[in-house]
């Protein structure tokens, strides 16, 4: 029996990668992360390994599986996308809507809930448990609100669900990094395409009245030393010493 | 207005009420706590935090179950008819997984607003407005909930395992390890070191994916938040989800083998050197444990 299995994904900007100053420029500059590397949500980076080897385990039990993932976002993220094609997801749909549902996270739910009722029903939905932005973590929850569905937060791929349908929310995974695709593979994924859906949102959307960023910064000063052993030194004479007297 | 906080009897009640009592007492001056518990724990008194000059005997509505092991729709079972039957204005939780779910669904089936990790909550002509971290905590956000009921779940985590010596939490003293913190034999030199010193160990999200050392010991906004006197970093880059995690420390002191890595604009003291070693010179002066530093 064909077994389906849906992960649900976020592309978000490289925040990691910002310096303060940065920040202080998308602020200033009404959010705008136009200049930033854009990568997979991290938690949904795992739930997106953890539909593939749930299918290889599928696949071993000689069980037929469909794997598809969908996002929520714009055209800009689609290159990145679209590996998703090369490391064995075979269909991939963008729900596309100008609307900023960062903050909204009902109305994400709502648009993935629509999607799946259209689709037919999984047997299995995977998505992280939280994504960068908004930082909810609530989606999975309103999800299942949504669908009737019960969700199970999960760290392990070891073995399918028990009893289906079911939303797993996978959080600090021991899988967490997607599997790297051939340079064949990637080839042959350039040469397929995402599926488009235009969406709009039946709930209201939310955004934030203020945004803001702290200035916590502490001032550095740098130990100064020729050699690893003056430094350590200053280090230890200087910190260490004091605080491990107490 | 009607502001009820809805406290759960588990590890670390103690410490969360009277946090939501601080949040609650921004909204109206008499809250009322829905404590939930088995019959034992509900006989438990309020933690003595919880009886201020403001609010001398706050109002208390005890709701007991008779289940083993309540899970979260048993909870909603119980607290979905309440919050129908009172229309509070709005609902405060702490910033456990559980109540973050409690939240979220139960705002949904009462059809009011949750909003989760919450640092402020205030009130304005215009609604709520309640203030939380945006983009792993780089940002801070304000929002206005006109929804009712607005159930809000804190951003504070309990303070667990107090009573573990080792526990990161209440450590004078904490090693955090980044990625950079070298290959095995450079972690093995500092875990030598963190011994000597009586130090926690913790570390990054990439780390401790990578095995540096167990899950449980992530700092960061989603492992845990120290407050240590002291806490020195050994290869960690300075990204703002683990920064949120060490940001309280008294100290802090970096040591990263780049010059231009983030961590050096947000701690005190900065060493830049390898971390194997500084890792081996620190061993050769902080003294072991029978107090005689290691000659060369």
């Amino acid at each position: 029996m064909l077994m389906k299995i849906l992960v649900c994904f976020k592309v978000v900007p490289a925040i990691d990668l910002l310096t303060q100053e940065e920040w202080y420029q998308v602020v200033r500059e009404g959010m705008d992360f136009g200049v930033c590397k854009k990568e997979l949500g991290c938690f949904d980076e795992a739930a997106l390994e953890f539909g593939l080897r749930l299918g290889d385990l599928l696949k071993m039990d000689e069980r037929s599986v469909s794997l598809t993932a969908v996002t929520v976002g714009h055209q800009d993220s689609d290159a990145l996308i679209r590996n998703l094609f090369a490391v064995g997801y075979k269909h991939i749909c963008r729900l596309q809507t100008d609307a900023d549902l960062t903050y909204s996270p009902l109305a994400t739910a709502t648009l993935l809930a629509d999607f799946v009722r259209q689709s037919g029903g999984y047997d299995l939905i995977l998505l992280g448990q939280q994504a960068g932005g908004g930082d909810s973590g609530q989606v999975h929850w309103l999800l299942s609100e949504l669908l009737g569905v019960p969700c199970q937060t999960q760290k392990e791929c070891v073995a399918l669900p028990k009893s289906m349908p079911v939303i797993w929310a996978v959080e600090n995974a021991e899988c967490p990094y997607l599997r790297i695709a051939t340079l064949r593979e990637k080839m042959a994924a350039g040469k397929l395409t995402v599926e488009t859906i235009e969406v709009t949102p039946s709930v209201p959307i939310y955004k934030p009245k203020n945004i803001w960023r702290d200035d916590k910064q502490r001032h550095c000063r740098m130990l100064e030393g020729e050699t690893t052993a003056e430094r350590v030194a200053a280090l230890y004479t200087q910190v260490l010493q004091e605080v491990l007297k107490q | 207005m009607r502001v009820v906080i809805i406290c759960i009897i588990s590890r670390g009640w103690e410490q969360q009420l009277p946090i939501l009592l601080e949040a609650a007492s921004k909204l109206t001056a008499e809250p009322e706590i829905w404590l939930i518990g088995c019959k034992e724990e509900l006989l438990l008194p309020l933690p003595p935090s919880c009886y201020t000059e403001a609010l001398p005997q706050p109002r208390v509505r005890q709701i007991s179950y008779d289940l083993p092991m309540p899970t979260a729709e048993d909870y909603l079972a119980i607290l979905q008819p309440m919050v129908e039957n009172t229309a509070p204005r709005a609902i405060l939780l702490d910033g456990s997984i559980l109540s973050k779910e409690l939240a979220t669904r139960l705002a949904f089936r009462t059809g009011g607003r949750s909003i989760t990790g919450v640092n402020e909550i205030t009130n304005s002509p215009d609604g709520l407005m309640v203030t939380r971290g945006i983009y792993s905590c780089n940002l801070n956000a304000t929002f206005v909930v006109e929804e009712s009921p607005a159930v809000l779940a804190l951003s504070a985590h309990p303070q667990l395992d107090a009573d573990d010596n080792n526990s990161l939490e209440t450590a004078q003293l904490v090693l955090a390890m980044g990625r950079g913190a070298g290959d095995k034999a450079s972690r093995d030199k500092l875990y030598e070191l963190a011994q000597r010193m009586g130090a926690a160990v913790g570390g990054t999200r990439p780390a401790a994916l990578d095995g540096y050392f167990p899950i449980e010991r992530m700092l960061g906004i989603s492992g845990t938040s120290v407050k240590p006197e002291l806490c020195i970093t050994f290869g960690a880059s300075g990204a703002t989800p683990f920064m949120m995690g060490i940001n309280d420390s008294k100290l802090l002191v970096a040591i990263n083998s780049d010059p231009r890595a983030l961590i050096f604009r947000y701690c005190d003291i900065g060493l830049c050197d390898s971390c194997d070693a500084v890792a081996e010179e620190l061993l050769k002066i902080v003294p072991n444990e029978t107090g005689k530093q290691i000659a060369d």
